[in-house]
């Protein structure tokens, strides 16, 4: 479960520079038009997303927030054969944050030095690369049953060894899962239906505060689609997730000091189970409608940590003249724990309720059919738990996306 | 299969009618008998088919011939028999090949009513036998009728598409040039080529519209999922902090929710779909082209022969 720190950086990046490499050349291997392989018993179809974005990070009470440029790029692409059967899809998503501007009053703590260039009022912010690869297979064995399968990696790195930020600390996250899709089409062809269930496995492994947050998880879920008519699709899901802290000891109700759960070598591992019921509506008319509605309930045996939440989210999607395309995004999360814990700053812990919210906006103009260019502005206002108070953040961001 | 509305009411009218007459008992041949006559007549369709084909590509090559030849010489006069010889060949053809479609279809709309019958009184049968408190471990016979339900659901979608596809097929009349074609005869030729290409230009019309609506749906779908996967990159759903993480594996794994575009539906492939209606598109503007010609032709014909 744990990998020394360094090791860790250092393969990070290698694995950055790896992804990013297999994605170029992805791209540039690929068929260059779809319309040469129109006869053919196969086909890849991949896009290309490039956008550079602006992050103005606001932490309510403090008086130098921090900013951040992003550079991402991600890249898609799915090669298809056997007439459709089978499917192989690849995908990379990364990026570099660059952080500035900020003279002093960072809200986390970070490393010894970074604390004392804190107090001097002169911190050399460093940067992270952030990069996500997933491998999916999927084979439709018959009419009415198809089996899927993804591995899955995702690795955050600074560039400078001794310095994080306590709310995004360097980490690499293993996932895995596979799951059958039954076409449920035959009961009746005009709803055409399908059945899903799976079963996954995570690992995530922090590098300064794996005893803290480290964990891994197992988990399954089932979900039935049924799609109404040909814009009306609605889904129901169920999903459970056993959640591990290897170096979590449980919090009782009689520990005074909140980082007793760092220290509890004797104790016992905090452990949570998630249970999640979903419903989710698609409706892609001339206004497009993706509307969700979930229910949480995490049962963690460490006082404190058991909550439930709701979450609601709402996408509207818009074809425009002029081949422009509009799509507005917002999400919201109430959260409320069950048991009331002292809030401390080295942890993450928070008693009462709290609120996660995203309203976020994106114009897409197409410029020829292979490109397009987008912007985007989005606004987060939550309830930070680590830094234990409103946080809001705006982000504008300019794109350039290819998809042949 | 979906957009397909129109030719799926009868089907729909059908499955009603079928639901609703459970108390009935199927009459006329087996289901067996149906199928073997269906599949008889398909046979001989493959067989007509290929002699159709062979018979116009041979008038095609004779109409070419006439062409190069000098009207009034020899081998004029023989392309023109040779022709003649031909459309009688044709003719026949072409009447029994539409006789047995006809008839094909009649059976096999025959067929699906026969499955809807035989669906509903399986389940009945189920139905009566579950309310004695039965289970397929007990009762042989709720064993045989569960397992053979799916068999019966299949055959009738199975039956469904075929009788969709056959709806949407668009008959176009094969127009021959004949010299002995009369005034009249070339004027009929004329308005058949041109009520062809309106039904052609109305077909087109469906198509451009069904590819539009499945550009923008397919459109709205990798929009709403890149943006998924770029707020998923950074944990941004939520205030960024170490625990996101985990949110950020929640929703990753939630069902349909990584792959709006292509893997949330594995049975069904929109791409397909509009790669299929664009062949079917080029198809009908070559016939469409085709009949334009045609109704020139036969314009000029007349003119020619007024003058």
């Amino acid at each position: 479960m744990t990998t020394p720190p360094r090791a860790v950086r250092k393969r990070g990046r290698r694995l950055g520079a790896a992804l990013a490499l297999v994605a170029s050349a992805s791209l540039l291997t690929s068929p260059a038009s779809a319309q040469a392989q129109y006869e053919r018993n196969w086909r890849y179809d991949q896009d290309v997303h490039l956008s550079y974005e602006f992050d103005d990070n606001v932490q309510e009470k403090l008086q130098d927030p921090t900013r951040a440029q992003v550079a991402r790029i991600s890249y898609r692409g799915e090669f298809h054969w056997a007439g459709g059967d089978q499917r192989l899809t690849f995908s990379y998503n990364g990026g570099f944050k660059r952080h500035f501007g900020v003279d002093g009053g960072l809200g986390g703590p970070t490393t010894q030095a970074a604390a004392e260039q804190e107090v001097a009022g002169d911190l050399d912010l460093s940067s992270q690369f952030v990069n996500e690869g997933n491998v999916s297979y999927l084979r439709r064995v018959s009419d009415d049953l198809a089996v899927t399968a993804r591995l899955g990696i995702k690795d955050r790195t600074w560039t400078q060894d001794d310095f994080f930020f306590i709310n995004e600390d360097a980490f690499r996250r293993y996932s895995a899962s596979a799951g059958v899709v039954l076409n449920l089409d035959v009961i009746d062809p005009d709803q055409p239906a399908r059945l899903e269930a799976g079963v996954r496995y995570a690992d995530i492994s922090f590098d300064n505060l794996d005893p803290h947050f480290g964990n891994w998880l197992y988990g399954g879920h089932v979900s039935l689609s049924k799609r109404f008519d040909e814009e009306l699709e609605a889904r129901w899901s169920y999903s459970w997730d056993r959640i591990r802290f290897p170096g979590r000891g449980v919090y009782t109700p009689q520990d005074t000091d909140p980082t007793n759960i760092i220290r509890g070598v004797g104790r016992e591992r905090q452990e949570d189970h998630v249970h999640e019921l979903g419903t989710e509506l698609e409706w892609f008319g001339e206004l497009g409608v993706v509307a969700d509605y979930r229910f949480r309930f995490n049962d963690s045996n460490s006082f404190g940590f058991t909550y439930f939440s709701h979450n609601v989210g709402l996408q509207l999607l818009r074809d425009l003249p002029w081949g422009m395309f509009a799509q507005a995004y917002g999400r919201v999360e109430l959260r409320s724990f069950t048991e009331p814990v002292p809030s401390f700053t080295g942890g993450s812990l928070d008693i009462g309720e709290t609120e996660n919210n995203v309203l976020m906006f994106r114009l897409v103009k197409d410029v020829s059919p292979d490109y397009s260019v987008e912007m985007r502005y989005a606004r987060y206002r939550n309830e930070s738990i680590t830094l234990n108070d409103f946080y809001s953040k705006n982000i504008y961001s300019v794109g350039l996306t290819y998809h042949p | 299969m979906i957009g397909m509305r129109r030719p799926l009411l009868p089907l729909a009218l059908m499955l009603a009618v079928g639901t609703m007459a459970t108390p009935l008992r199927a009459q006329g041949p087996p289901i067996s008998e149906l199928e073997r006559l269906a599949e008889q007549r398909e046979e001989r369709i493959a067989v007509l088919e290929d002699r159709l084909d062979r018979l116009e590509a041979r008038r095609d090559s004779l109409i070419e011939a006439k062409r190069s030849a000098d009207p009034g010489s020899a081998r004029f006069e023989t392309v023109s028999n040779r022709i003649l010889e031909n459309a009688e060949q044709i003719r026949p053809v072409q009447r029994e090949l539409r006789t047995l479609r006809e008839q094909v279809r009649s059976l096999k709309t025959e067929l699906f009513q026969r499955y809807n019958l035989e669906i509903a009184e399986t389940q009945t049968r189920i139905d009566a036998l579950k309310a004695r408190g039965l289970t397929p471990r007990e009762s042989p016979e709720l064993r045989r009728l569960t397992e053979r339900m799916p068999e019966l659901l299949r055959a009738r979608g199975r039956l469904a598409a075929e009788l969709e596809e056959e709806q949407d097929a668009l008959y176009l009349p094969a127009i021959v040039y004949d010299p002995t074609d009369t005034a009249r005869e070339l004027q009929n030729k004329i308005a058949a080529s041109r009520d062809a290409i309106d039904r052609i230009d109305e077909r087109l019309g469906e198509i451009e519209e069904r590819i539009q609506n499945l550009n923008r749906t397919e459109r709205m779908r990798r929009e709403a999922e890149r943006l998924q996967r770029d707020l998923e990159l950074w944990g941004d759903d939520r205030s960024a902090q170490s625990g996101s993480e985990i949110e950020a594996i929640l929703e990753q794994q939630r069902p349909g929710a990584r792959d709006r575009r292509a893997g949330a539906n594995p049975f069904e492939d929109p791409r397909e779909e509009i790669r299929r209606l664009r062949g079917r598109y080029l198809e009908l503007e070559e016939r469409r082209d085709e009949f334009v010609r045609k109704a020139a032709l036969f314009a000029e014909l007349l003119e020619r022969f007024y003058r």
